[in-house]
């Protein structure tokens, strides 16, 4: 705001840049002398940095700008940064060599401007693509970037980064807006519905572009002004998600006339109802509720005493949130999405705009509007896609500093003293992600022996036993990311490749393009807080299994490495004494038996992705659904919840609408010995005949033949699902011969 | 501030164009923009947009309108007229 007359001057007419305005044509011979005067002082211009920052390039024509580099250049002048900005920003090209050590974007905006014709350099794309997804773009970059791809005929890219910078450079979006219509046509469609305590509008509709970018077309509506619990005790519209946008308004409605805990009384009943409300939405409807904390007050209402005065603004803020947070641990549709961490970027006066709330009731500032709406998509889409599930990491100078073939282990920074502590810290982050349910690979160009480097230096915090899976050999890395995906079972797309080799980065971008590769920042101090945010990463909703998974894949390695020795497959199983343990889905195994149905993408038969809604209906209706789930344990341990079913009753038939299991089971006959189980409950609920459906996609290939197998007979085929089916009493042999212990649990 | 001498300056056609511009981009409007286009003419220039149409002013000539501005904003203009007292 105090900013001096120039440089405000500058902000300006890049702001008008920025907008894509055509700005005045200024023209004539007199403004032209005074461009080429500008261009003939410009080595001192550019040495005091004056005038020329304020100088928009676009009224400057090529040869101008090729005058200014030559002027310059025989000046033994480099060209600054920002000059270099206000050049690329306006379309022009600059030469690689004038750009020295600028930021990544205005590098990629350089290689962008230089293109001539429509070919994009090999690999760029991709780079770019990455780049916007991971990094925040000065917003007019974002915009001449988006403008240059659209006039070289790659507007799916434009849309591309448009999008990911939406939250940050809105105007980039409306040079793509047509192409926008073409590019979100083809995603997945759901429907949005927005209620809240104040206006709605504005995050209704930076929702669009949100969801868009997170992958999902939304089909938004908006509840009435003012209608939150009537919404929720009353919804008017079916949603997939439903967006609950809570700001201080919630507040509002304090009496300061009342003596101070009588007000804050009347002020809990009020926020206990809409929780109440939020309880018996779920309890009604199928869709998710995303509903947002409330910010930090960026002004106490009770002074120095605003955390603890009954009516101060922070604790009632801390008392709403605090509620919130229980809620949402108990209900599992709630997503919580935290205010605070997605307007972090801005300081709390700037979250609320006073014009905007007292002309239409609008709670946040356009920013903190936008970047809210992109946090509910992100949320959303960690709740459906999940986290990534491996890290693949490398080791010299990303764990720890220097190179251990050169260095030798004693020379390896790591620990607790300056540089080693930010790799340390690095190390840390890597066991959070661990306990929280990722796997770590490690994944490095050495001689095998550098993985003794983790009992041998004193200052490591990862140990070995901390990876699942190792590749340190001169392999090249794409390759032993494949041989590892393989062995875990898991697809390319549940690795995060974290490396701090720009080489090692586009070789697997270029070869694995499935593999999450995010820009590191080269300087080691920025890397643990960077590891953190990065969204695929974070867990959406933590069950017991996640935490332990790590356990589950070692002793899947023992199991391997049994299977090799013994002889034949038949002795190999019969050697694992495994045993099912089959349930009905309840309370606790709700959230896991969900997320068995979002996750597993090769033993999915049917591909119907229930989620914690869809079972909880199922559950309610027991004459009709049988929803099981099963545990397999064996002699090396326990695998946990990686089997779940369920079947729609429909008078002596039922239907196996879902049948899912972890690819860890995979191979040793225990979706027959589930099937068995499942059996036999649907003829204890009189059925008499079972129908089993198989929909083939292009990652279950491996559960093509379950039905088969296990003595179903094919009724009917369609493009897209066979039938098969079996009588619960008929002679299966495969419900004979499985040869694993089954015992029941709780079945209602 | 007293009667400050309000000079006209010789640019209503380039502020004409910043102004069709902002149409487009808020209103998604491509019909000609003048003096007297105002809501009427304009189906998305409701009470909601009107405000996305002020911060779209405010963004573009760096400024900020007072709640009295902001109401007084009931054609092209007005726009014009209240961007006046600005330099603009």
């Amino acid at each position: 705001m105090g900013a001096n007359p120039a440089t405000r001057q500058r902000e300006m007419s890049e702001r008008r840049q920025a907008a894509g305005e055509v700005s005045a044509a200024a023209s004539g011979p007199a403004f032209a002398a005074l461009v080429n005067s500008l261009i003939e002082q410009a080595p001192l211009l550019v040495r005091q940095k004056s005038l020329l920052p304020a100088f928009d390039w676009r009224q400057a024509s090529a040869v101008q700008v090729d005058r200014l580099l030559t002027t310059l250049h025989a000046a033994g002048v480099k060209i600054p940064a920002w000059l270099a900005r206000g050049i690329l920003i306006a379309g022009h090209a600059l030469p690689q060599a004038a750009l020295g050590n600028a930021p990544e974007d205005l590098v990629l905006l350089q290689a962008l401007n230089g293109v001539a014709g429509g070919g994009l350099p090999d690999g760029f794309a991709r780079r770019l693509a990455d780049y916007c997804q991971h990094e925040r773009l000065d917003e007019a970059i974002a915009v001449a970037m988006v403008k240059r791809l659209v006039e070289l005929g790659h507007a799916p890219l434009g849309c591309r980064v448009a999008l990911s910078q939406a939250a940050t450079a809105p105007a980039a979006l409306s040079h793509v807006r047509k192409e926008l219509e073409t590019k979100t046509a083809d995603l997945p469609a759901i429907a949005v519905r927005v209620a809240g305590t104040s206006t709605t509008h504005g995050i209704a509709t930076a929702l669009v572009p949100a969801f868009a970018a997170a992958g999902w077309r939304a089909a938004i509506s908006e509840a009435d002004f003012g209608t939150l619990v009537s919404e929720l005790m009353n919804p008017a519209a079916e949603a997939d998600a439903l967006v609950v946008v809570l700001d201080r308004a919630l507040l509002a409605t304090l009496d300061w006339r009342s003596e101070a805990n009588l007000s804050r009384g009347l002020m809990e009943d009020q926020i206990e109802a809409m929780i109440g409300a939020i309880k018996a939405y779920c309890g009604r409807r199928a869709g998710s509720i995303l509903v947002n904390t409330l910010p930090v007050t960026a002004l106490p209402a009770a002074g120095f005493m605003d955390r603890y005065h009954a009516l101060g603004e922070a604790a009632l803020v801390a008392e709403v949130n605090a509620r919130l947070a229980k809620l949402a641990s108990e209900e599992p549709r709630v997503i919580l999405v935290d205010t605070d961490a997605a307007l972090g970027a801005f300081a709390p006066i700037d979250r609320t705009d006073a014009k905007l709330w007292f002309y239409g009731r609008m709670a946040y500032s356009d920013e903190a509007t936008r970047a809210l709406a992109r946090a509910y998509a992100q949320a959303w889409r960690a709740h459906k896609k999940g986290m990534a599930k491996v890290l693949a990491l490398d080791f010299d100078n990303t764990l720890w500093g220097g190179v251990f073939g050169d260095d030798g282990i004693g020379r390896l920074a790591c620990g607790d003293d300056f540089p080693g502590n930010a790799f340390k810290a690095l190390q840390t982050e890597c066991l959070r992600l661990k306990a929280q349910g990722m796997l770590l690979v490690a994944l490095s160009k050495n001689n095998p022996d550098a993985l003794d480097v983790f009992a041998r230096h004193p200052g490591m915090a990862l140990s070995r036993e901390d990876f699942v899976a190792t590749a340190v050999n001169w392999e090249p890395k794409p390759a032993n990311v494949e041989r590892i995906a393989k062995e875990l079972g898991l697809g390319l797309d549940s690795f995060v490749f974290i490396d701090d080799s720009p080489h090692e980065r586009a070789a697997m971008r270029q070869m694995c393009p499935a593999v999450t590769v995010p820009e590191m920042p080269s300087d080691p101090a920025k890397r643990p807080q960077w590891l953190r945010s990065l969204a695929a990463t974070w867990p959406a909703r933590l069950t017991g299994e996640d935490a332990q998974r790590s356990e589950l894949y070692r002793n899947e390695q023992r199991r391997r490495e049994l299977r090799e020795a013994a002889g034949s497959f038949d002795a190999y199983l019969a050697g694992l004494e495994q045993s099912l343990a089959v349930a009905a889905v309840s309370d606790v195994t709700l959230a896991r038996v969900a997320q068995l149905h979002q996750r597993t993408n090769q033993f999915n038969l049917t591909g119907l992705r229930l989620t914690e809604g869809d079972l909880d209906m199922r559950r309610a209706d027991p004459g009709r659904h049988v929803v099981l789930e099963g545990r397999v344990h064996d002699r090396y341990g326990d695998h946990g919840l990686v089997l779940a079913a369920s079947a729609a009753i429909d008078g002596g038939t039922a239907t196996i609408e879902s049948f899912v299991m972890s690819c860890r089971v995979i191979g040793r006959r225990v979706e027959a010995a589930f099937i068995d189980a499942l059996m036999s409950r649907l003829a204890e609920q009189g059925v008499a005949r079972v129908v089993g459906v198989f929909r083939p996609s292009s990652k279950n290939g491996v559960a093509r033949e379950v039905y088969a197998s296990l003595g179903f007979t094919p009724v009917g085929a369609t493009d897209e699902a066979e039938l098969w089916e079996a009588d619960v009493d008929g002679d299966l042999p495969a419900r004979r011969s499985h040869g694993i212990e089954i015992t029941w649990g709780e079945l209602t | 501030m007293g009667r400050a001498n309000v000079t006209v300056m010789p640019k209503a056609a380039p502020v004409r164009a910043e102004i069709e511009e902002m149409f487009r981009e808020v209103f998604h409007y491509d019909g000609p923009v003048t003096p007297a286009t105002s809501p009427a003419d304009v189906p998305r220039w409701d009470s909601l947009q009107h405000i996305a149409l002020v911060r779209a002013i405010e963004h573009t000539f760096e400024l900020s309108l007072s709640m009295d501005e902001m109401m007084e904003l009931k054609s092209a203009g007005d726009i014009e007229r209240v961007l006046a007292r600005y330099g603009v």
